[in-house]
């Protein structure tokens, strides 16, 4: 564990990445603490400019963009850590079960994950709000549906490279059951690359969650998460351009910040998964 | 003649392939003796090992222990008796677990008490030579020997009657054999227990073994006592294959045979004596007829349509084998 740290800290973009991850995570924990109201409308301040009282100014209601940017960051970490978690357990467990199990079990899995990938993110996720009806939790179920497959293929690829382990069988000889073969044995030495595709699917969920927030099927107002911010900011552009700056700023700084940090994890447990999109 | 540990009849493991890696092998192993397994690779040996063990389905034929067949008794139970100990004894253990934990898990499986146990896992550790710091580290920090032993500990936690050693010697220097094959030889003694060594090492089964099986392309060519099998091989697969080996006795003379070619695929056995292909003394018979076993000489047997058999001649030329090793 500290080795895995000391690793991604030597890099010099992983450290880059780690600090401003943190400093994101941070800011979305204390967010209460660190900055007022999101939701106090100051109708006589509106499209306000940075200044001491707003540091990022205000938006078309007057309300406080520093606060609601962070409480926006709030949303997406909330959404990036449930999608994540979801699809990590979810994937796992299918993979596994591909990987581990009799034909049977394989195929069905195999043709799920194979549906869900053929789809296009964004495209698959509108299709399915356009069934499940808009709001976060919908959201975080739907994105969680579309990276799942990486999480299972990898397990499943994983466990196929480990099937015949020579530790596995020795296992077997003792007199252990198939449960815990896979608990104990296989899940503890396919969780690097898991780890690995999970802290890079982090940014792509984040930058989901805000796309499909700006489209309104996300977040839902008076909600602050980046999506919605930057989707007022864009209606209000004549008037002042601070919000998309400052929300912009934020999706970019906060994606880039989990790419990074997700890119010098994988190098530090395992450079063989460096792969091309 | 008492209950063989484990019979072995009529045992076939096919392969998709379909490859036949053991094809109708029947043997005994009677309690406390050392039987050997050899053969080239691709032999079946290993097959023949896993296959005892359950970690293959028999195709056909059936693996007995105790009498018993071995799809008919309890699963734990039957872990108990027999324990194999892999050809790579490193890449057996399981990577993410300290070797202390390696040596608990045969306790945890059978739901035995650790701290009950433990002072004769401890006792073992010592009887097998690995000192008590090798608790703490991982399987990838050990040395290749330690982790032989230390796959033979774990074997050996279950204090099972039956320890299977697949290549026990392989990949270890020269002298560390010399020490592994002694501590295999202690352990017996100890336990009580009763071994089958799979090696393609002739001069490892010439040292530990009292019997030996020869294997040929999944077929079970020859059986005999080691001293019997050494001096007299009947079968000229056995009697190529020894005469392979380093020579003890200089004054010794043996039939020179060295086979032609490589073994043939087990996809495609050749039909008739598996071995007819590479056989210096092929005859017709050979080619169309599958030899069965026949007996040559007290406990030792063969299929072979023309087996070597000792003239009196050779017969005093070879008698003081066990000497010299």
């Amino acid at each position: 564990m500290s080795t895995i740290f000391s690793h991604i800290w030597r890099s010099s973009t992983g450290r880059f990445g780690l600090i401003l991850a943190v400093a994101i995570i941070g800011s979305a924990a204390f967010a209460p603490w660190l900055a007022g109201d999101p939701n106090r409308i100051d109708v006589f301040n509106r499209f306000a400019g940075p200044s001491w009282q707003h540091w990022m100014g205000t938006d078309h209601l007057g309300r406080d963009l520093f606060s609601r940017i962070l409480h926006g960051a709030r949303i997406a970490m909330e959404v990036a850590a449930a999608v994540t978690a979801i699809a990590l357990s979810l994937g796992t467990v299918l993979g596994v079960a591909a990987g581990y199990g009799p034909r049977q079990v394989e195929r069905p899995i195999l043709i799920l994950f194979d549906i869900l990938y053929s789809f296009p993110n964004l495209i698959f996720a509108l299709a399915l709000v356009a069934i499940l009806g808009p709001g976060l939790d919908n959201v975080v179920i739907i994105v969680a549906m579309t990276v799942m497959p990486h999480f299972g293929r990898i397990a499943r690829a994983q466990v196929l490279r480990l099937k015949h382990a020579p530790f596995l069988e020795a296992e077997r000889v003792l007199g252990a059951s198939t449960a815990r073969i896979v608990f104990r044995h296989v899940i503890p030495n396919i969780a690097g690359p898991l780890i690995v595709v999970a802290g890079m699917e982090v940014p792509a969920v984040i930058t989901i969650e805000a796309g499909l927030s700006f489209l309104g099927l996300g977040a839902r107002p008076p909600l602050a998460s980046w999506g919605t911010l930057l989707h007022d900011g864009y209606t209000y552009l004549s008037q002042s351009g601070w919000p998309v700056f400052f929300a912009g700023m934020m999706l970019t700084t906060a994606t880039l910040a989990f790419t990074l940090f997700g890119e010098a994890l994988r190098d530090a447990i395992d450079p063989r998964l460096r792969m091309d999109p | 003649m008492p209950l063989p540990l484990v019979a072995i009849r009529n045992l076939s493991v096919v392969f998709p392939g379909p490859l036949r890696a053991v094809d109708d092998v029947s043997l005994d192993i009677a309690a406390g003796e050392t039987l050997g397994v050899v053969g080239e690779s691709g032999s079946g040996k290993s097959t023949l090992a896993k296959t005892i063990v359950d970690l293959h389905r028999p195709t056909s034929g059936q693996v007995m222990f105790e009498g018993q067949s071995s799809q008919a008794f309890d699963r734990l139970w039957f872990r108990r008796q027999a324990q194999l100990v892999f050809q790579d004894a490193a890449s057996s253990l399981s990577p993410r677990l300290t070797v202390r934990q390696l040596l608990e898990e045969p306790l945890r499986i059978h739901g035995l008490a650790i701290g009950e146990h433990w002072a004769g896992v401890r006792g073992l550790l010592g009887a097998i030579g690995l000192p008590a710091q090798v608790l703490d580290k991982y399987p990838h920090q050990v040395s290749g020997g330690q982790a032989r032993r230390i796959a033979i500990a774990r074997a050996l936690v279950l204090k099972p009657r039956l320890l299977i050693a697949d290549e026990p010697t392989a990949g270890l220097d020269v002298s560390i054999q010399g020490d592994l094959l002694n501590l295999l030889r202690g352990l017996q003694q100890s336990f009580g227990l009763t071994y089958l060594i799979v090696s393609h090492n002739l001069n490892v089964i010439r040292r530990v073994t009292d019997r030996v099986a020869v294997m040929y392309l999944g077929k079970l060519v020859e059986i005999g006592s080691t001293k019997s099998l050494f001096s007299r091989p009947a079968h000229p697969y056995a009697a190529a294959l020894i005469a392979a080996g380093p020579v003890i006795d200089p004054l010794r003379r043996r039939p020179r045979i060295v086979l032609r070619g490589e073994i043939p695929s087990p996809l495609r056995p050749p039909p008739g004596c598996r071995f007819h292909t590479r056989c210096h003394f092929v005859r017709d018979r050979c080619r169309v007829e599958v030899p069965p076993m026949a007996r040559i000489a007290e406990g030792h047997e063969t299929a072979c349509h023309f087996p070597f058999v000792a003239s009196s001649e050779e017969g005093s030329d070879a008698a003081p084998l066990g000497a010299g090793v």
